[in-house]
């Protein structure tokens, strides 16, 4: 029986069979016959999150331009279709050709967010790919892993071939050109790896040797060929006004999470906040050109049909021409009669008239992120804004006919006191209080503040890289002391699991020891991690314990001479500057953004973007 | 301002790999096909204007159909051609346009009554195709708005007639209630045959091939 045909006699067995079928508009269907290298794009969760990733959207386009690739997507199977899967024999296929990906030549993996990293094992298991890369051989293809958790996903080492580090319109491209190269020649896999590591932004994890310290610690990080860099840089498109952008995105039959276009506006962030990854990572920032990005907007309502847009980069209010652009897209929404949803802005005063131009007809609810309640916090973290700031802006949404704001705040961040916690409930009853001082007749009813606070997890490549993670019992404490001190019913205050937040930082700066524990899990039937319904504490304590390790090794506060796991990638923030920047927020002195002033973090390296304005 | 409207029937396909859609979401599929297409369609009034589209006969899921019907209001008049050419050119590919024309004297989708279902299937048992269509009453559970009923399955078939392929599967041509007014599922039909014969049914493929209207024939 063909595939096909077996998956047909399942869909009608699990839920949202549309997930697995394929044929949405704008999917690309290639003949096999005709193309020399096929890539199956893995998204190592359900199709809904996997189909709203803009990354997956970019580089399926990209790689389908060419004549002689074909790029197909692949999400995890959700539980029921799993079973169904195993249980016929069914390996895991690619959305467009129904093809096993077994047979393809690359699986890509994009690394989103820890939590995924037993799906991906699970996914190779559905796939019947041998799980380990040593265990690969002719006629498998190449694992490869991507995205931005992947600079330092030494736990899912044994498990890739190579990782590509950056941004990958320009290197992915160069290794399918190497591959084809390769293929001609006949030559080993060890040898196509050899010839890719010769490719900046391709990390080769087998070429490394790492040596630890009886403590645990790393003791050297040893290349094994004279040919293997000693750093890996990772890759940026240094001019993004001429990246390739699709004109034309996949558009699911069911609902997705960001069922919507997306723009990508600019990429970094100016701001340096020091937990955050993404604005460390992303460096430096590059802005796209306003008719850019107006041009890119008309192609895609044209081939879509979408009825909303919206605009994705990590703080768009920093964009330089915001206004024109805002302007011009407004304009096109109208003729369009599509409407603009604007991710979180900053608390300043064009935001809110901005804010005012989208919402003409409903008023929704606004989020805010102070993501620290005290001041003295805010400047440990170098989140430049003020009370003052947040409550002005909430008295204008408030004024504007809104009622209902969201604030998220993080709990657990280093040098944080019980006070800068309780000052969490503080600062949202201030918020309560601008909207009770407006008399009744100019407030909308129904007033409805959010208080949500996250568990802080350290990160690899920021300034807190070093720092000790809250364990569960001390976040549990801060959680309960600000649930009385929160006391007043007008806000809801959520928080988030600590079993999950304390996985996510075992495996946000774990080593390469830990693939051992990962694939201990999955044979524990670990998967979903991210899924609060699937999750299992149980299961990973016994994944550790089999193994021998102990999590709290990766959440300890570490010393800034030790060698770091990951220390073999060069994001371009330098280690000097994350010090200083740690020291820094020890003494809860800010740091001024990009525009402001060059802090010198070292990104300049790659000759572009805001560096050189 | 002319009281003139420009509404047209629509016939199409929906093909093997859209069958799994649900009514919702093949709806929006429809509804971005149009806009895409940049169709002159006609939006309603009101705070949140929507397109004036009207989908005859919800196809259940796992169901495939040659025979879809909907009604979409124009602005303006358009070639029948031309209407079915941007569609086409718009929809996925297993939804194809087949005809279109401006509606004149057609029905209207409230007076669905019946509808032809091919049914392709396999049994774990032979069977005597014939006895079931010979039955006057058989009782099944169908779902009502007021919960569970037991109802006589052969209120809702005009026809049925089964017979064996080549191959040792089954292959039943169905005229079932459809609309409405009275409606049954092809997937129940099935489960009645299942239990009629006392054998497990599996390897199912349904598509609905035409649809009959009251008073027209």
């Amino acid at each position: 029986m063909l595939l096909k045909e077996q998956i047909e006699n399942i869909l009608p067995l699990v839920e949202k069979p549309a997930r697995y079928t394929g044929g949405e508009l704008n999917s690309i269907v290639k003949d096999a016959s005709k193309v020399d290298v096929r890539f199956a794009f893995c998204f190592a969760d359900t199709y809904e999150v996997g189909m709203s990733h803009l990354g997956m959207k970019i580089l399926y386009s990209l790689m389908n331009e060419r004549e002689d690739v074909w790029c197909e997507r692949v999400f995890a199977p959700w539980i029921d279709m799993e079973e169904e899967m195993r249980k016929a024999d069914i390996p895991l296929y690619g959305l467009e050709s129904l093809e096993a990906i077994k047979d393809f030549d690359f699986l890509g993996f994009t690394l989103q967010y820890e939590m995924c990293y037993t799906n991906i094992i699970n996914m190779l298991s559905l796939a019947k790919v041998p799980l380990l890369a040593k265990d690969r051989g002719e006629g498998d293809p190449f694992v490869c892993m991507g995205g931005p958790c992947a600079y330092s996903a030494e736990a899912l080492a044994d498990f890739s071939d190579f990782y590509i580090l950056g941004e990958g319109e320009e290197v992915n491209l160069e290794v399918i050109d190497v591959y084809k190269q390769w293929k001609k020649e006949g030559k080993s896999r060890f040898e196509f790896l050899k010839m890719i590591s010769a490719i900046e932004g391709v990390y080769v994890p087998s070429f490394y040797e790492i040596s630890y310290n009886d403590n645990g610690t790393v003791k050297a990080i040893d290349t094994k060929y004279d040919f293997v860099p000693k750093k890996v840089r990772k890759r940026i498109i240094k001019d993004l006004d001429k990246v390739y952008y699709p004109d034309k995105f996949v558009v699911p039959f069911i609902e997705i999470v960001h069922d919507r276009i997306m723009l990508e506006v600019f990429r970094g962030c100016l701001r340096g906040c020091r937990f955050c990854q993404a604005g460390m990572i992303y460096r430096p920032v590059r802005e796209k050109m306003p008719q850019t990005l107006l041009d890119s907007a008309q192609k895609l309502i044209d081939s879509t049909g979408y009825e909303e847009i919206s605009l994705s980069s990590l703080s768009t209010s920093d964009y330089s021409c915001l206004k024109e652009f805002t302007d011009g897209l407004l304009e096109m929404t109208e003729k369009e009669k599509i409407s603009l949803s604007l991710p979180s802005l900053r608390l300043d005063s064009f935001s809110m008239e901005l804010m005012e131009k989208v919402q003409k007809v409903r008023k929704s609810s606004l989020t805010f992120a102070p993501e620290a309640g005290s001041q003295r916090m805010r400047d440990v973290i170098n989140k430049n804004i003020t009370e003052e700031d947040l409550l002005t802006a909430s008295k204008t949404a408030f004024e504007g006919g809104y009622s209902s704001i969201k604030l998220y705040f993080m709990m657990g961040l280093p040098f944080e006191t019980i006070e800068d916690v309780c000052a969490i409930a503080d600062l949202s009853k201030k918020v309560v209080r601008e909207y009770l001082s407006l008399p009744k007749e100019k407030r909308s009813p129904g007033l409805r503040i959010t208080a949500s606070v996250a568990s802080f997890v350290p990160k690899a490549f920021t300034p807190f890289q070093w720092a000790k993670q809250d364990d569960r019992d001390t976040l549990r404490e801060k959680q309960y002391a600000l649930k009385e001190a929160m006391n007043d019913k007008r806000v809801k205050y959520n928080y988030h699991e600590a079993p999950v937040s304390a996985l996510e930082g075992v495996f946000a700066r774990g080593d390469r020891r830990l693939s051992k524990v990962l694939l201990k899990a999955h044979e524990l039937g670990v998967k979903f991690d991210g899924w609060s319904d699937q999750f299992s504490q149980e299961k990973w304590d016994k994944a550790f314990e089999e193994c021998g390790i102990d999590p709290k090794f990766y959440t300890r506060e570490r010393s800034f001479d030790e060698i770091l796991p990951w220390d073999m990638i060069d994001v371009g923030v330098t280690k000097e500057f994350l010090i200083r920047e740690a020291k820094k927020a020890k003494d809860a002195i800010t740091t001024p953004h990009c525009r402001e002033k060059c802090s010198g973090c070292g990104a300049s390296c790659f000759g572009g973007g805001v560096c050189f304005e | 301002m002319s009281d003139e409207r420009f509404i047209y029937r629509l016939t199409y396909t929906k093909g093997e790999r859209v069958k799994y859609i649900s009514h919702l979401d093949f709806l929006r599929c429809v509804n971005r096909a149009f806009k895409r297409a940049k169709v002159p369609v006609k939006y309603s009034q009101g705070f949140n204007p929507h397109i004036l589209l009207n989908i005859g006969l919800p196809c259940p899921v796992g169901v495939s159909s040659v025979c879809e019907e909907l009604d979409i209001e124009l602005t303006m008049p358009m070639e029948n051609d031309e209407i079915i050419k941007r569609m086409n050119s718009s929809l996925p590919d297993a939804i194809r346009v087949l005809e279109c024309k401006r509606k004149e004297n057609d029905p209207d989708f409230y007076d669905i009554e019946y509808a032809r279902y091919s049914i392709n299937f396999s049994a774990d048992s032979a069977f005597d195709t014939e006895t079931f269509s010979k039955e006057d009453e058989f009782l099944i559970e169908k779902k009502s708005k007021r919960g569970m009923k037991e109802v006589n399955i052969f209120e809702f078939i005009k026809e049925l007639k089964i017979s064996e392929n080549a191959d040792g599967t089954y292959f039943a041509d169905a005229v079932i209630s459809a609309g409405n007014k009275l409606n049954l599922k092809p997937d129940l039909l099935i489960s009645a045959l299942s239990s009629y014969y006392n054998m497990n049914i599996k390897d199912v493929y349904i598509e609905r091939k035409e649809i009959f209207y009251e008073n027209v024939k």
